[in-house]
């Protein structure tokens, strides 16, 4: 396949070991480019100064700063990147964290080389993963805002179908044991759930714009 | 210096008393026409006696014993009605009169039957004709009628012109009639306003008393001031006679209860007596007229003015101790000035200071009941500002108390915390050590001992890390729902059950909260099912495992949440199962949870937990 029709991919990986493994995978896969494998955040900066990847595979903890900066930053520029941060333990309060600043995945270090590929291209191709942890978490965070919030800032809630799809989700059943119960597609399942990390990173931005109203940091326009 | 101090103090408490009297005689005398117009010598002859058998008598005259009417004949001069017309004043009679001036008709005070009309302390002026005088000597006959008998009275009569007579008339009238009207309405003002006061302090029972002593006082004036009483004598004198007693006990009550010395028994004495005394005028006003006068004037009168005298009494030991007591110092010339104009209107009433000399009792009672209530409201008033600056004190107090229990609360949070945090390191460090730990020091072991493979130790390893994770999850909050947990179990394992093919029935219903069900609780609860389906993987033949999930209520009313983990899988369990199900069934033991397993043609699990 030429590289033009493959999907770029871009690293960053502070542990050279992981780093390896974690780019043999994706060299390894037909349907990915990776255009580098980098070790911090400066580097990450000047490849993406260089073109922005179809995917950034990027670990929280770099030396120089935080995936989720890296993230960030792309979503700022309007990027149509999609963000995946890699984790060791996949753990709440990291995704929670990557997923607000705009990753719509997350995948554990230690998934066996065949399973990283697949990931990216569950990603890539609409799909993303979520525990039942997270979903409680989104379900707390979507619970109506007390209206002195919502008056001052618009804050994006929950449709009667997402709030099915997490109920369900925190029950932990699969994607597809979903779309059986709910009689749609595991695909639109899946859209559903990215829905919600999108939705989840907005309403963080809000809530931030929200907070900083009431510091009296920024004026109301 | 100590003794000069004393006199001192008992001189300014005696001035104040004289001043007051002193007042009130100034007053009187002011009503009195001048001496010269006055006839001071009369010759009287008691009712149903001629005037040939009369006595020569100085005025003012008063007959005590003896019938209910006499005779007085006065002459004077014609030369003293200096213009016409004249006139005849008679500031003073016991009870009603009729004038006769030489002969002739010229006027009275009333009707002479019972009740008779009350003119002791209403002047009567009669305009003298130019017909009836005549020139040289002329005469007035005075006709007098008392009720009861024996207690008549008149006072030196005046004879001069009308002009020069009825500005005295009308003084007279207006100090000891009007005066005291309006002195009536003022008490009953002062009463209704120290009632109400009672009704929202009624543990301050001085306002009470005070009330009630101030009605009694009104009560008492009405003999001065109602000249035709709309009640029988006998009625209206008991009326007086009570209202008279009644205050010198309203007086001590109200004194006992100020100075705060208020004995039970003295006060019971003090209401055997009152209303003894009102029995027994009241039987005898109906029984026996006689009795019921002696028994008032002799009994009742005395008797209520020796229990007034206890006000002062009772007063003394206060102003001892409280030397510097202004309110006490007030109480106390208000108390002796009451008590001495009572004793001048007790000796006017039998007859040892003429009626002529006037009242003092009603004029002493309007000034004592103003300084009382000057002193009772200064007392309010300090009572409320003690109470607002208690209340003030008493909200800062709750405040220091409030602020000292959020501190206190506070560092029983930090402490409860402390020690939380304490015992979750405990925990995870104990979980650390019998989970991860104890899988690398065997994985370890192994690699030491007999070399082994590389993907026997990545497998060691993935599965430290798989209980790592689970480590990790037992720390999300999940507030007694099981659901998430087991969830969270599947997404972990779900990996390496799709690696082995076996496919998951996932037939789990909502559940009621586990009502405590701590981090620690939590992973001991992964770790048994993670085990129950490490089980299942070990079996063989396993293509489906069913994670099934429900909830029972037992006999006794306890309710429960149960997982059950089934698989198709067969043969017997293996030597790791067999060691992990020894430590299964200690975390079960551990977090008050039940295990039943099932070897049947479908090997199952069970897991019941109590919520």
């Amino acid at each position: 396949m030429a590289n033009s029709a493959r999907h770029t991919v871009l690293l960053v990986e502070d542990d050279e070991a992981t780093r390896t493994r974690l780019a043999r995978a994706i060299e390894s896969h037909p349907e990915f480019h990776l255009l580098g494998a980098v070790g911090s955040c400066a580097e990450a900066r000047a490849r993406l100064a260089a073109g922005e990847p179809e995917v950034l595979l990027v670990d929280l903890g770099l030396p120089d700063g935080s995936g989720a900066e890296l993230i960030r930053e792309l979503k700022a520029r309007g990027a149509a990147t999609e963000s995946m941060v890699i984790t060791v333990f996949g753990d709440e309060s990291h995704v929670v964290t990557a997923i607000e600043a705009g990753a719509t995945g997350y995948l554990l270090k230690d998934s066996p080389s065949e399973r990283i590929g697949q990931a990216v291209l569950e990603l890539v191709g609409g799909g993303s993963p979520i525990s039942p942890a997270i979903a409680r978490h989104l379900l707390k965070r979507f619970r109506p805002a007390n209206p002195g919030t919502t008056a001052a800032v618009a804050l994006p809630g929950l449709t009667d179908r997402e709030h099915e799809v997490l109920a369900l989700l925190v029950k932990g059943f699969t994607y597809a044991e979903i779309g059986d119960l709910l009689s749609i597609s595991a695909h639109t399942v899946t859209s559903h759930v990215k829905n919600l990390y999108r939705k989840l990173e907005v309403r963080s931005r809000a809530e931030a714009v929200y907070e900083a109203l009431t510091l009296g940091l920024v004026k109301e326009s | 210096v100590t003794r000069r101090t004393a006199a001192a103090r008992w001189l300014l408490r005696l001035a104040a008393p004289v001043a007051i009297l002193l007042s009130v005689a100034a007053l009187h005398s002011a009503t009195r026409p001048p001496d010269r117009l006055a006839i001071r010598e009369a010759r009287f002859a008691a009712g149903g006696e001629t005037l040939e058998r009369s006595i020569v008598r100085s005025l003012p005259d008063a007959w005590s014993g003896g019938g209910e009417s006499g005779w007085y004949r006065l002459a004077f001069d014609a030369s003293r009605v200096v213009d016409a017309p004249g006139a005849i004043y008679l500031p003073t009679v016991t009870m009603n009169a009729a004038i006769y001036l030489n002969g002739v008709f010229l006027g009275d005070g009333g009707r002479f039957a019972s009740p008779l009309p009350r003119n002791t302390n209403r002047p009567l002026l009669f305009e003298i004709p130019a017909e009836a005088l005549v020139p040289g000597e002329n005469h007035v006959d005075v006709h007098v009628v008392t009720e009861p008998p024996g207690r008549g009275a008149l006072g030196p009569v005046f004879v001069g012109s009308f002009r020069e007579l009825v500005p005295f008339a009308r003084r007279s009238h207006g100090l000891r009639v009007e005066a005291l009207w309006g002195l009536a309405v003022v008490r009953l003002v002062i009463a209704a306003f120290t009632l109400a006061l009672w009704a929202r302090r009624r543990r301050d029972r001085v306002y009470g008393w005070y009330a009630a002593l101030t009605i009694g006082f009104v009560v008492a004036d009405l003999n001065q001031v109602v000249v035709q009483p709309p009640v029988p004598a006998a009625t209206w004198y008991w009326l007086w006679y009570v209202a008279t007693g009644w205050i010198a006990i309203l007086a001590v009550r109200l004194i006992t209860s100020f100075v705060g010395e208020e004995d039970p028994a003295f006060g019971r004495a003090l209401w055997i007596f009152g209303i003894g005394g009102t029995i027994v005028l009241g039987v005898l006003a109906a029984l026996d007229r006689d009795a019921f006068h002696r028994f008032g004037g002799s009994v009742w009168l005395p008797g209520s003015f020796v229990t007034g005298c206890f006000a002062v009494v009772r007063l003394r030991p206060a102003l001892r101790r409280h030397p510097d007591d202004v309110e006490i110092e007030v109480a106390y010339a208000i108390v002796v000035t009451v008590v001495a104009a009572v004793l001048h209107d007790l000796f006017v009433d039998v007859g040892m200071v003429s009626a002529h000399a006037g009242r003092y009792a009603p004029y002493a009672a309007a000034v004592a009941i103003v300084g009382m209530g000057w002193v009772l409201l200064r007392r309010f008033v300090g009572a409320l500002r003690r109470s607002e600056t208690m209340v003030r004190d008493l909200e800062e107090r709750v405040r220091r108390k409030r602020d000292e229990l959020d501190e206190a609360q506070r560092r029983i949070r930090e402490i409860d915390h402390t020690r939380i945090v304490h015992e979750e390191h405990e925990r995870v460090l104990r979980d650390v050590q019998d989970g991860i730990g104890a899988r690398l020091v065997s994985t370890l072991a192994r690699i030491e001992q007999s070399g082994a493979s590389t993907e026997a130790a990545a497998a060691a390893i993935r599965a430290a890390l798989e209980d790592l994770r689970l480590m990790i999850d037992s720390l999300d909050p999940f507030d007694g729902d099981l659901l998430p947990v087991i969830g969270m179990l599947r997404s972990r394992l779900q990996p390496r059950l799709d690696a082995a093919g076996i496919r998951v029935e996932w037939q789990v219903e909502d559940l009621p909260p586990i009502a405590d069900f701590p981090p620690w609780k939590v992973l001991r609860t992964l770790r048994i099912l993670r085990g129950a389906i490490a089980d299942s993987l070990e079996r063989t033949g396993t293509r489906t495992i069913t994670v099934r999930t429900g909830a029972a209520s037992g006999a006794n009313g306890d309710r429960s949440v149960h997982v059950e983990i089934v698989d198709d899988g067969t043969g017997g369990p293996s030597a790791a199962s067999m060691a992990r199900a020894a430590e299964m069934e200690s975390f079960a033991l551990e977090i008050g949870a039940t295990l039943q397993r099932s070897q049947a043609r479908t090997p199952s699990l069970r897991l019941t937990i109590p919520v």
